[in-house]
């Protein structure tokens, strides 16, 4: 095959951008190795547009430059003033690019021109965007709380998180928000903190503190992902290299994945496989299967990763084509997609099958309905005896007496 | 034919009389077992001599057609393979090292200045041990902690342009601990201690001059241990004084670091005589951590998790 597609996208403290091919296990660094430089860190990334065939990658030199992935070429890139600042996040929005520095300046860029600036607040450490409505972003850092912002209203946030009461010494809980995420189709964002916790906060009631506060383990959560399709479950990572699947209904911890070295810089869940990928400082990228937790992939990629950007759009099915398919589950779908397309008059016969199913659930609800008005007799035998008994009681009692 | 087969083996079974091999266990004597079980092991042991005995005199004989020696299996030379082993040739490594927190030392920029403390209320033992660290390690500084945070040192070693700053643990008055953080914003590295020696306990120990040393450092192949290896060179200064003849070991066997201290001297053109000179430890890693010192927020490249990483003996990190 000609072309080489990469699966995974993984930006290095070295400057290097490097993609990654799951299928084949390979993987390569996508710019040359003489503009590796430290002064050009990768800190953080962004699909540049819908079919995600361009990455927005920005540099710590406060520079954006967009990778293009057919071409396999940096396509264009430009110099945005933010100072001496640490560029900590970009996002896009529509065709103008989001930047966000550690001075808690959010700027939009058109081009070379800035369209509006948002002042978050000092000490900024994460700005994210709401997936479902591009122009909503929210930001939060250190004693710098949760606070969203409408792009076009950069004025005064939308919403502005309250911090939660003091501690049982009556001290103030100190605020680090290191991660963020806004829930897909529902206004709640959830972020997690340098002081280990994890919140969630729900804008569209009055209530401005957390409406979730769950606790996880010593050390600083450095970056969070929620499981996709499932808005209960969020996987959470810390510096120590512990990453963990939790529970938001439960407030606990379903799963703590193995075999990390050191701390996490950035988890992301791939959007439609149950897969969940995590770089850091111990230079590998390892991919998880949610479901069965086990450790699918490991990549041994040189140098310290600093964030990752999965390509939805691209399944890891088309890759596979023709090659060992990865997973049971992955397999089983595809194949199921295969038998659909070939045989149309199939659906037919599903839908059948639902008649059937409705059938047996009136068997099932008429032999449930047969159970109850069992135990209810059941019941009033049981009070029948009960009365006996209180009558015997009671004549022991009068014989007690006479 | 099938019948005639069995008859004939069974005339062979009558003919060899097979005398049944003596069982020791048998005997119900325990004098008598024990004396029979020496009498075999000796006999087993003659029997082993004997055929080594053998086994040299012809590769002996054949001289230079003898085949060659085994190597010992042992479980260094079995180790699980790591895919993180530095090749010396690897642009990336190269260009990552070169850009790291101690490249400054490396492009001879910046002269190792050492502090060295130790935790609160020291010892005897360790203050003694710190002190024989100073005499080895050049331009470096004793100073008492005097119950100081490390935060607050760090700022303070900077403002006086320390390079690296060494702490010395001790747990019931015994030195166990090793803590070296590279100023300005190097990564930190905490090892477990383990047998010290002080020079006054080694025997023959030999006067100590104040020549710069020459460092060794053994056996630092992966890419964490590279890190380390960078991390302990950076203590001391380049250009060893050689006619001082001290050197510097640090030598990593299956993870453990053992650091020696010798005057060497080239008796002949082929003898070397070597003095141990200073104190003697060996050093574990237990954590590497990304910055100055900082337990509790600061990131960690990577942490020893026992009972999730030792999964072989054979696997090893350095």
């Amino acid at each position: 095959m000609a072309e080489h597609k990469y699966n995974v996208f993984v930006g290095s403290e070295t400057g290097l951008l490097k993609g990654i091919n799951i299928v084949r296990s390979s993987w390569d660094n996508l710019n040359s190795m003489e503009k590796a430089d430290r002064e050009k860190e990768i800190c953080a990334m962004c699909w540049n547009n819908e079919n995600e065939s361009e990455i927005c990658v920005g540099l710590k030199n406060q520079e954006i430059m967009i990778y293009d992935i057919p071409n396999k070429a940096f396509s264009g890139n430009f110099q945005f003033q933010g100072g001496k600042e640490k560029l900590k996040n970009v996002a896009k929005l529509n065709e103008n690019i989001i930047t966000a520095v550690d001075s808690g300046v959010v700027r939009v860029w058109k081009g070379d021109e800035i369209t509006s600036e948002i002042n978050a607040g000092q000490g900024l450490c994460k700005m994210a965007q709401d997936k479902s409505q591009a122009n909503i972003i929210g930001t939060g850092g250190k004693e710098n709380d949760l606070k969203i912002w409408d792009v076009n209203v950069p004025e005064k946030p939308i919403f502005h998180a309250k911090n939660v009461k003091n501690d049982w010494l009556n001290l103030r809980v100190p605020i680090w928000i290191l991660d963020l995420e806004f829930f897909p189709g529902s206004k709640k964002v959830i972020t997690c903190t340098g002081h280990h916790q994890v919140r969630v906060y729900d804008p569209s009631i009055p209530q401005r503190r957390p409406i979730m506060d769950i606790q996880f383990d010593e050390y600083p959560l450095t970056a969070l992902s929620l499981r996709p399709n499932r808005d209960d479950q969020v996987i959470v990572s810390n510096t120590q290299g512990k990453m963990a699947l939790m529970d938001l209904r439960k407030g606990q911890v379903v799963h703590i994945f193995k075999g990390f070295a050191g701390g996490i810089r950035d988890v992301q869940c791939h959007s439609s496989e149950p897969l969940v990928a995590s770089c850091g400082l111990d230079r590998f990228l390892r991919i998880y299967d949610i479901n069965t937790k086990q450790l699918m992939h490991k990549f041994y990629l040189k140098s310290r990763l600093n964030c990752l950007i999965f390509a939805n759009k691209l399944s890891i099915e088309d890759e596979g084509q023709g090659e060992e398919k990865e997973s049971g589950i992955l397999k089983d779908s595809g194949e199921e997609q295969a038998y659909e397309a070939d045989h149309g008059d199939e659906a037919v016969w599903n839908k059948l099958k639902v008649v059937q199913t409705k059938t047996i659930r009136k068997q099932k609800r008429q032999t449930y309905a047969n159970e109850t008005s069992v135990k209810v007799k059941r019941k009033t035998g049981e009070k029948e005896d009960s009365t006996e008994r209180k009558k015997l009681k009671r004549n022991k009692k009068t014989n007690k007496s006479v | 034919m099938a019948t005639r087969r069995n008859v004939t083996n069974e005339e062979e079974r009558e003919d060899v009389q097979t005398i049944p091999a003596p069982n020791i266990s048998r005997i119900k004597n325990k004098k008598l077992r024990s004396e029979a079980y020496r009498q075999m092991k000796r006999e087993k042991k003659k029997m082993k001599i004997k055929e080594r005995k053998r086994k040299q005199m012809e590769a002996e004989a054949m001289g230079d057609k003898a085949p060659p020696k085994k190597v010992q299996r042992t479980i260094e030379n079995t180790r699980v393979y790591d895919e993180t082993m530095v090749n010396p040739q690897d642009e990336e490594v190269a260009v990552d090292e070169a850009q790291d927190e101690m490249a400054s030392y490396f492009n001879r920029e910046t002269i190792p200045k050492i502090l060295i403390t130790t935790c609160d209320r020291p010892g005897q033992r360790t203050n003694k041990f710190c002190k024989e660290l100073k005499k080895v390690i050049p331009n470096s500084h004793l100073y008492y902690r005097r119950g100081l945070d490390l935060k607050k040192i760090i700022p303070q070693a900077l403002s006086r342009d320390f390079t690296d700053l060494l702490v010395v643990n001790e747990n019931r008055k015994i030195p166990n601990g090793l803590v070296i953080s590279h100023l300005p914003d190097g990564p930190t590295v905490h090892f477990k201690m383990s047998g010290v020696r002080l020079t006054t306990e080694l025997k023959r120990a030999g006067e100590l001059t104040g020549h710069q040393p020459e460092i060794i450092l053994n056996n630092f192949n992966t890419r964490l241990g590279h890190s380390v290896g960078r991390m302990l060179a950076c203590l001391f200064p380049h250009d060893p004084e050689f006619h001082g003849r001290r050197v510097v070991t640090f030598h990593n066997q299956r993870d453990f670091i053992f650091f020696r201290h010798h005057r060497y001297v080239f008796r002949n053109a082929k003898k070397v005589g070597l003095q141990e000179l200073g104190p003697r430890f060996t050093l574990k890693l237990r954590t590497l951590q990304k910055g100055s010192f900082d337990s509790k927020f600061g990131e960690y490249e990577w942490v020893h998790k026992r009972h999730e990483m030792e999964t072989s003996r054979r696997k090893f990190f350095l």
